[in-house]
């Protein structure tokens, strides 16, 4: 199944960086599905163009549950004004200000590791596209109801969380190879680390 | 002049101008929004019913824009003090100045946090990349 996965995403990457069937045949030839070759298809074109793809979907996914989990928000808040247990609501911001800076840790901690000269411009951006959703996501709560601005401001920002979350691939692929020249050899222990963080992940937004 | 200096100056100038148009729509969108404040005794309820004005995320996100671009501006501004002398030093100056005006015009519980927040991150990046 993992095969396949990786075997669409090459193929569309290639579509996208046109590379001709005779390279394709080579690459296949010599080893089909490593990650490197899907990193090096995906170039910085491409790289933008599957951002602003997988980014649109996240921010779908992202607005639809804001509908079904914000909206109703809006209700119970005025309830809790009107008796007067603003307490609750304190509390309630709270737990969601430390998520979202775990989250927001987690991103960057990667890219703090590389000192590039690009690295403070890309976490500020990031910075401020997550304070921006923070007002847009108080704003939907107030209001009770999702409006064309809040969306605009979901897709920009998904869009550019999507292209850095490439980038940190990119950082966290280089910190798994043995060595940097050869293109197949990784460090198991550092693989069966990150595949357990991914496990713990997916049980967790399963559960 | 040299080119760099040169940069700086329109940089600068170009970003000023059209935040300070900026300011002057947000005055008058400001004014209303205090008066919905006046209307409230508690805090919350007086955050609450400012954000429900339906114009309201559009100027909180151009205000947070404006304001991210003036401490990008500035901290630029900074590191290039020792290649641009007096010209960086009067531009972070100046665009401090148009921030603080920012602030004062749009002033309210949320926006006030979140350019709290702006700024700290500003402040530290400016000190760290100084390190």
């Amino acid at each position: 199944m993992n095969r396949e996965i990786y075997s669409i995403l090459y193929n569309v990457g290639c579509v996208y960086k046109g590379v001709t069937m005779s390279e394709k045949r080579e690459n296949r030839n010599s080893n089909s599905w490593s990650f490197g070759k899907l990193c090096a298809v995906i170039g910085n074109g491409s790289e933008i163009l599957f951002s602003i793809g997988a980014g649109s979907l996240l921010a779908f996914y992202l607005i639809e549950l804001c509908k079904v989990k914000l909206v109703p928000l809006s209700d119970e808040i005025e309830k809790l004004i009107l008796t007067g247990n603003t307490q609750a609501i304190y509390m309630g911001l709270l737990e969601y200000v430390i998520f979202m800076v775990g989250v927001i840790a987690i991103l960057i901690a990667p890219l703090l590791s590389q000192r590039n000269k690009g690295v403070g411009i890309k976490v500020f951006l990031l910075l401020v596209l997550a304070l921006i959703d923070i007002g847009g996501v108080i704003t939907v709560i107030a209001q009770g109801r999702v409006f064309s601005t809040f969306i605009l401001v979901v897709w920009i920002s998904s869009v550019y969380m999507t292209w850095f979350c490439i980038g940190v691939m990119k950082i966290i692929y280089g910190w798994i190879k043995i060595d940097k020249e050869e293109k197949n050899q990784f460090d198991v222990a550092k693989l069966t680390f990150i595949w357990a963080i991914i496990a713990f992940l997916l049980g967790w937004i399963m559960k | 002049m040299t080119d760099d200096k040169k940069i700086i100056l329109g940089v600068n100038g170009i970003l000023e101008f059209i935040t300070v148009i900026f300011i002057i729509f947000l005055r008058r969108y400001s004014m209303e929004l205090l008066f919905i404040q006046a209307q409230y005794e508690n805090k919350i309820e007086q955050a609450l019913n400012v954000i429900r004005e339906p114009r309201y995320l559009n100027y909180l996100v151009g205000g947070l824009v404006f304001a991210a671009l003036l401490i990008a501006a500035s901290v630029w501004n900074f590191k290039k003090i020792g290649e641009s002398g007096v010209v960086s030093i009067v531009m972070m100056v100046v665009n401090i100045v148009v921030l603080v005006v920012l602030g004062i015009a749009f002033w309210n519980p949320i926006f006030t946090a979140l350019l709290t927040v702006l700024v700290a991150l500003g402040v530290g990046y400016a000190g760290a990349s100084s390190a």
